[in-house]
């Protein structure tokens, strides 16, 4: 669990590695379901170390963990 | 290499180490690069087609971009390979036809877009640089294809059965192949009664094989050393350019079967000039016809007779 002033700088790391991980994957063409999976894992680590509710469903994405990218930045945005 | 296999054997180069510290360093000229640790989410953000990230996808292109402009390496051309590999296979499942060999055409897809990643001016595209970078490799692209289909056009020129033909030819000549193929002698003038002498002996010998528009053929090629285009001009002369083009291409496949067929019959009745026995004098027709031949009829050693040597 992090304080309020961790959050931003919390939130900066898991988009990264959340992007890295995108970005692996899309370079050694990534199982769709092991993208999800992955994404599943880390939304549910992010969301407790930020103290949030379940993923809000996001059908445009590209995939899992694009959705999970969507997430971090609407947070980003929130904070701001 | 196709395109595929190029992103698979690209990606050890975009993870190498020393890479690594390229990017690193390509982070103190490219702001935009400095909110990324890895290339690797440099290429999660390129590859997101959403509206969402669009402008940070547009800002990292022309980062990635001057970057290669200020120190070129092959680095970033695998990076920018990797991260644009959408756009250059759905380029790639547009094209279709035989101009190029599927391995060739991805390497041309490759080398286009390259060339515009290394030419992009960045100065005069201010903005939507993916779309640019995708009209231009598009564009680059398609004019490659045109002119390698012109290249293609010339080489085709030569029907590939009468090259086959030849070849079939030649090897079941076998010694015969070794035999020079000159160029006709011309310009001499055959007497009527030398003329004469040669259709009889086509006739008598090659009359099975020649029907009466072949004979007609073989006879102004062979004996009169008509060229084929006069021939066509002479016997068509009603039609337009082109279809005296398509005439004379068939005309022409026409005479190879027949010099082919020709030299199969009169295959049987070539003898040796060390031979005297056998050996034709020098002024028998098929002397003559051998040493007229405008469709090179081999020449050398040995000449072409009668069996048994006589005259016709």
């Amino acid at each position: 669990m992090s304080t309020k002033d961790q959050r931003p700088a919390l939130t900066r790391a898991f988009r990264e590695v959340t992007l890295s991980l995108i970005g692996l994957f899309e370079l050694y063409d990534a199982e769709p379901e092991l993208m999800e999976a992955t994404a599943d894992a880390l939304g549910r680590v992010f969301r407790a170390h930020l103290n949030r509710s379940g993923p809000r469903p996001n059908d445009e994405a590209k995939s899992a963990l694009h959705g999970l990218l969507d997430e971090m930045d609407s947070l980003a945005a929130e904070a701001a | 290499m196709g395109l595929h296999q190029m992103k698979c054997a690209l990606r050890a180069e975009v993870r190498a180490e020393r890479n690594q510290k390229r990017f690193e360093e390509a982070k103190k000229h490219q702001l935009e690069l400095q909110e990324h640790e890895t290339v690797l989410s440099v290429l999660a953000v390129l590859g997101d087609e959403s509206a969402l990230r669009y402008a940070e996808k547009e800002a990292l292109t022309r980062a990635l971009l001057r970057e290669h402009k200020r120190r070129p390496h092959p680095f970033w051309n695998a990076v920018l390979v990797v991260a644009f590999y959408p756009m250059l296979a759905r380029l790639r499942g547009r094209i279709y036809g035989d101009a190029v060999p599927g391995d060739d055409l991805d390497q041309i897809i490759l080398a286009a877009f390259f060339e515009v990643v290394r030419g992009f001016p960045l100065s005069q595209r201010r903005d939507r640089t993916c779309m640019y970078l995708r009209q231009m490799t598009q564009r680059q692209v398609f004019k490659l294809l045109r002119s390698e289909q012109r290249e293609l056009e010339q080489m085709r020129f030569d029907d590939p059965e009468d090259v086959s033909r030849r070849q079939n030819d030649l090897e079941s000549v076998g010694q015969g192949a070794s035999w020079p193929e000159t160029k006709p002698e011309r310009g001499r003038r055959r007497d009527p009664k030398e003329s004469a002498a040669l259709v009889s002996f086509l006739v008598e010998h090659a009359g099975h094989i020649l029907d009466g528009d072949k004979l007609e053929l073989v006879v102004a090629t062979l004996v009169r050393g008509e060229l084929l285009t006069s021939y066509v001009d002479r016997i068509h002369p009603e039609l337009s350019p082109s279809e005296r083009r398509r005439t004379y291409q068939r005309i022409k496949r026409r005479h190879s079967r027949a010099i082919a067929r020709l030299r199969e019959v009169l295959a049987e009745l070539r003898v040796d000039l060390g031979c005297p026995q056998t050996a034709c004098p020098r002024s028998t027709p098929t002397q003559a016809l051998t040493s007229c031949d405008s469709a090179s009829l081999p020449l050398g050693g040995t000449s072409w007779a009668r069996k048994g040597g006589q005259k016709p």
